[in-house]
């Protein structure tokens, strides 16, 4: 069939016996793999609902001052609720800039 | 024989080809394996009985790499969909393969990262090909994040016997994504560095040469010459399969040969010593092999470039048979599973016909005591091709339903204009890059040479009997 010298014999056998250890290892790896799950938060848990929101809720958060504050708390109570979060953008001091600073605060029920 | 290795390429795609066809379990693959292994240190000293056991040692080894391919990780992405899921996947990835256009729906292969179930987050792996509506074309290894319905093939069959969902497991693909919206991620690109600098390298010739050639020379030029067939007409495609020439769309072992020589003949401009071309060749090899996305025709030919400039540099004539077996051995062992690709299949029966059955023919016919020595060119090239057609015309019958007997004639044709439009395709990037005001002279021989081999392919299928469409 072929002939291969006594070298070449001991050099296939390494060369196989190592390509046999790296299959097992890499079967051992695949079924041990761990499955990393992570639970992202819901937006009822980490934002604040605008129209439920008191005085007490917007101060609590970053980039509000209390002026800004009383101010989403009059139009809300003028305009009444907010329909979407693009409204906050009519509120007197609320920007572009500061709409899109706001609005990842906030959600709508 | 002096070629064991391809004894051992032989009994390897056997046992892979075993494993495919009746279901064996892993321990007992492994254990076999094992056991055939401690009879082949045994049996060190005694010749006969040594290649028995390694050869079956090697049997089993290829139905335990193939059986071990097909053992997915817990974390798989294939084994976290499920089917009553009303929420969109989002799956994190970067991009494996270069987008193909069919239907006005681009489709890619995206190396998943992580999945989003509603606000579940899976660190994920796997490969998944996603189609997206309109003409993407996503850079490779740029990483994204796409929303849709996540899926797993389904097994009906198409017009050939293979089916979709095989196919695409031989491809390490088992979920498919119908995505309705992506975005970018703020990460840096992912992928191999090298694979990053030759695709950059790719997309930097696009910008040089693209301006002067028209739209279908510039589908022909990234099809020959860089690897990309996303561009190519369906029409043109078509017919080339119809005439049988359909494989000098492809880059192969004959491109790589091109990329060999003009790298070689470059370097010789610069008076350098022959083993230092050499030698420079083969990071060149390997920079085309993966430019053109490292196809296993690509591949196959550039392990075999490889070997036998390596051959020459140590002053040893390359065997053609162990280059070609180790070629496989190299492919199979890493993806057991492209034995059932037809791709690999083509790409090595091809070879492998030619350098069975060429020889035998041209022996048989004494073409070498021609006197005439256009004469023996002309009735080479014509058994090359004969050998090419019958070695691959069963599988070209199997998967394309189609048997065509212009095909050597039209490759008699075909290939030599085929070999002068690669040329001067990598003229045009060479001019391009060092000679930018005769790159649109070389681009307008480009032009005229891709029209004489479609009009000359368009002629020859309208020939009557130059083809059938069969059903096997």
């Amino acid at each position: 069939m072929f002939s291969l010298t006594q070298e070449e014999r001991k050099v296939v056998l390494f060369l196989l016996t190592t390509a046999l250890i790296g299959l097992g290892t890499s079967f051992l790896i695949k079924i041990n793999s761990p499955l990393k799950c992570m639970v992202l938060p819901n937006d009822t848990m980490v934002k604040i609902d605008i129209n439920k929101a008191n005085l007490e809720d917007l101060l609590a958060l970053q980039n509000i001052s209390p002026l800004l504050a009383k101010k989403i708390i009059e139009y809300r109570n003028l305009q009444g609720p907010f329909r979407n979060l693009e409204e906050l953008k009519e509120v007197k001091g609320i920007g572009e800039v500061r709409y899109h600073k706001l609005k990842d605060l906030f959600y709508i029920q | 024989m002096k070629s064991p290795l391809v004894i051992f390429a032989f009994v390897f795609s056997l046992g892979i080809a075993l494993s495919g066809s009746i279901k064996i379990p892993l321990a007992l693959a492994f254990l076999l394996a094992f056991l055939f292994l401690i009879f082949s240190f045994l049996t060190l000293h005694k010749s006969a009985r040594f290649n028995i056991f390694i050869c079956l040692f090697i049997l089993t080894l290829g139905s335990t790499a193939l059986i071990n391919e097909k053992v997915l990780p817990k974390s798989h992405i294939s084994k976290l969909i499920t089917y009553r899921n009303t929420t969109p996947y989002m799956v994190t990835g970067y991009v494996l393969t270069p987008s193909t256009l069919k239907h006005n729906k681009s489709a890619f292969v995206l190396r998943a990262r992580e999945l989003q179930i509603g606000n579940l987050k899976y660190g994920t792996c796997g490969d998944i090909l996603v189609y997206i509506d309109g003409d993407k074309n996503f850079s490779s290894a740029e990483q994204l994040i796409f929303s849709g319905n996540l899926y797993r093939p389904f097994s009906k069959n198409n017009l050939s016997k293979a089916s979709y969902k095989d196919y695409l497991r031989n491809q390490g693909i088992y979920c498919i994504m119908k995505a309705k919206s992506y975005r970018r991620t703020l990460k840096a690109n992912r992928g191999l560095s090298l694979k990053r600098f030759c695709l950059n390298l790719k997309e930097g010739t696009k910008k040089k040469t693209f301006p002067y050639l028209s739209g279908i020379s510039q589908s022909i030029f990234s099809a020959m010459v860089l690897g990309e067939r996303r561009n190519i007409p369906a029409l043109l495609n078509s017919n080339m399969v119809k005439s049988g020439t359909v494989h000098i769309l492809v880059v192969s072992g004959f491109n790589v040969g091109i990329v060999a020589f003009i790298v070689i003949l470059f370097l010789k401009l610069f008076r350098l010593p022959r083993k230092i071309r050499l030698s420079l060749a083969i990071p060149c090899l390997i920079i085309y092999c993966f430019i053109t996305g490292a196809s296993t025709p690509v591949v196959r030919a550039t392990v075999m470039a490889i070997i036998i400039i390596f051959g020459y540099l140590i002053k040893r004539e390359a065997d053609i048979y162990n280059s070609l077996a180790i070629a496989a051995l190299f492919i199979l062992l890493a993806h057991p599973g492209q034995l059932f690709d037809i791709g690999f299949q083509l790409s090595f029966m091809s070879v492998l016909s030619i350098i069975c059955i060429y020889p035998r023919i041209r022996l048989f016919l004494r073409i070498g005591c021609l006197k005439s020595r256009y004469l023996k060119f002309l009735l080479d090239s014509l058994l090359v091709s004969f050998a090419a057609w019958a070695g691959t015309l069963w599988f070209i019958a199997y998967y394309f339903s189609i048997f065509s007997p212009i095909t050597v004639f039209a490759n008699l044709l075909i290939v030599p204009i085929a070999t002068l439009i690669t040329f001067c395709g990598f003229s045009i990037i060479s001019a391009g890059v060092f000679f930018v005001p005769l790159t649109h002279y070389f681009a307008l021989t480009f032009e005229l040479l891709a029209s004489l081999l479609i009009n000359i392919n368009n002629s020859l299928i309208r020939f009557p009997w130059a083809y059938f469409n069969i059903r096997v």
